[in-house]
């Protein structure tokens, strides 16, 4: 197995990572991270060496037709029911921080 | 008898039930008991609905059993990635610790309709992010051959759960290997359907281009019988197929005793650097069986292993952060306390919520489609994709099914991997271009290994859609083939 020299990734570019993933991560993560993402990095890496010119991306293993179904309001759930594992709410909606 | 219940197959459980020779509560009695004596030492379950099953069961009776429901009376598990009504769901995570789903998953709901006793959720790893069950949030689950080992993962908690006799069946997903390598180190028959073959409604995405629901048995006819009843059309899955109706059972009963006539391909890059002598052994005696059981085997090649690797941990990573983004704090699930603002409340929720392994793939799923890196990973890793499963389709119109070890080594000891995730991740080398692919894929336990004593898997795959001819190889040869037996953990 070839594989690709391992470049750490620096901490600024993990914590831009963790910014990207709506995540804080801790100095010892950091830290942590950033060697482990070299490695996996350079292992990912191993794919420039494939040529795929003129190859067209494949995002599913097989070809879905798009169904279509009639437009019809099911209300298949209870606003109880939505709301029953949600961490805070006012009985009715959702409860978050101020926003405006 | 009922200390024996828990040793019989599926099949042969379900027949005494129907015959009324044994009472759905007194199979449910057997493996509660079961569980209770095993779970100190193996830890499967993350919850046990001891008072629902034997409910259930006391109806079951009262009602009496019916023959078209192929599962009636028989108790079991389902990985705690699929969502179960009113009982706690959380895919191993503290961001989901007090999650209660008010609906099944279609599987769940299909094993119900058939007459199952569910007794519990099983183990895994975090949003099935690992392959031996250590990344739990809760605990690790062990291996019922050896409880110094790991079960594999991430549907350890099946595979153990099933081999210890808790359970006749259990359902877990399959992303890059998740059913078949735990079924290996842990001695029982799994299969990944094909792609679109089982609906994912109501199973906790993870890759959603990958992710598939299967069962794991002790015997592959009992894996037909799972299979028959969990696969259809749900319009709530785009990706469910539309297709006839199948009977994968009498499929397997019909299978006769010969492989005359049937193609194996064996794709010998699959069995050079990296594997065990232990596993080859076992695989390779296997493989003999099959040829004097008429099979021809035929050498092909597939493209490197590295590089299908390389392709799915992009692709995973970049569809897990997407599908992760939803665990935010807001309408369920944990959420930090005293933040705020709402950017504060996300960060914060997540941070405390997911483990480190999930947080390292959100991060760098986040990274490969990110702006400048986008074509130089994902949309490379989606190119090189295509010619994984052009390669592979072409070498299946040439043969029945493909051979291959199912993992390069057997059951390692507990906390082998934890330091080095990339280590971890090719491990999964012969498992994950199936995924690629959207392959059906068998793990069949085929002996145990000489060194280690632990159980090996033999892995089948087929065309797309042709489970069919997959368990009827899987029947054949496990018939010929001396059993691995059961664990003696009692």
């Amino acid at each position: 197995m070839t594989k690709e020299q391992p470049k750490p990734v620096s901490r600024e570019e993990v914590r831009h990572m963790a910014a990207l993933s709506r995540l804080a991560v801790t100095e010892e993560e950091e830290r942590l991270f950033a060697r482990q993402f070299g490695d996996i990095l350079a292992h990912m890496a191993l794919l420039s060496k494939v040529d795929t010119e003129g190859v067209e991306p494949l995002y599913s293993p097989h070809a879905h037709a798009a169904a279509t179904r009639p437009d019809e309001a099911a209300n298949l759930r209870t606003r109880a029911e939505i709301l029953a594992n949600a961490p805070e709410t006012d009985g009715e909606y959702f409860v978050v921080p101020r926003i405006v | 008898m009922p200390g024996d219940i828990c040793s019989l197959t599926l099949a042969e459980v379900a027949s005494a039930l129907q015959k009324r020779e044994l009472s759905a509560l007194e199979v449910t009695r057997a493996c509660l008991s079961r569980i209770e004596a095993t779970e100190p030492a193996i830890d499967a379950l993350l919850h046990v609905d001891a008072e629902g099953a034997l409910a259930r069961a006391a109806e079951l009776d009262a009602g009496g059993p019916r023959a078209e429901q192929p599962l009636w009376g028989v108790p079991v598990t389902v990985k705690d990635a699929l969502s179960t009504k009113d009982i706690p769901t959380t895919a191993a995570s503290r961001i989901l610790e007090n999650f209660v789903p008010f609906y099944d998953a279609f599987v769940v709901g299909r094993l119900r309709e058939a007459g199952a006793v569910l007794l519990g959720k099983a183990n895994m790893d975090e949003f099935a992010m690992g392959s031996a069950t250590e990344n739990s949030a809760f605990k690790p689950t062990r291996n019922p051959w050896n409880t110094g080992r790991v079960p594999g993962g991430s549907s350890g908690g099946s595979a153990a759960s099933v081999a210890a006799g808790q359970c006749f069946a259990s359902l877990g997903s399959d992303t890059g290997g998740s059913i078949r390598q735990p079924a290996a180190f842990c001695g029982c028959v799994g299969l990944k359907p094909t792609y679109g073959r089982v609906s994912r409604y109501g199973l906790f995405a993870f890759a959603s281009s990958l992710d598939q629901v299967g069962p794991l048995t002790r015997t592959v006819e009992d894996c037909a019988r799972v299979l028959t009843v969990i696969a259809g059309h749900d319009p709530r899955d785009a990706t469910s197929e539309p297709r006839p109706d199948e009977d994968f059972t009498l499929a397997v009963r019909n299978a006769g005793e010969s492989l005359a006539g049937v193609r194996l391909g064996v794709p010998r890059g699959f069995f050079g650097e990296g594997l065990a002598d232990e596993v080859r052994a076992a695989c390779e005696t296997a493989l003999e069986s099959a040829r004097k059981l008429g099979a021809e085997l035929v050498d092909v090649e597939l493209p490197p292993t590295d590089i299908a690797s390389a392709t799915y941990y992009i692709i995973a990573m970049a569809e897990a952060s997407s599908n992760l983004a939803r665990y935010d704090g807001v309408r369920y699930g944990r959420r930090a306390p005293g933040v705020h603002t709402l950017e504060e409340l996300y960060v914060e929720s997540r941070s405390e919520g997911f483990g480190e392994e999930v947080k390292r793939r959100i991060m760098l799923g986040s990274y490969v489609l990110s702006s400048g890196y986008y074509d130089a990973y994902f949309r490379k890793a989606a190119q090189t994709r295509r010619l994984i499963r052009d390669a592979w389709r072409d070498v299946l119109e040439g043969c029945d099914a493909i051979a291959t070890p199912v993992a390069p080594v057997t059951a390692w000891p507990l906390g082998s991997h934890a330091t080095d995730p990339l280590q971890a991740y090719l491990m999964d080398a012969y498992t994950i271009p199936v995924n690629l692919a959207g392959l059906p894929g068998l793990s069949l336990p085929v002996g145990l290994g000489r060194e280690s004593g632990m159980p090996v898997g033999l892995q089948l795959i087929g065309k797309a859609f042709d489970e069919t001819t997959l368990l009827s190889i899987g029947h054949v040869l496990e018939r010929a083939l001396p059993s691995v037996g059961a664990p003696r953990l009692l």
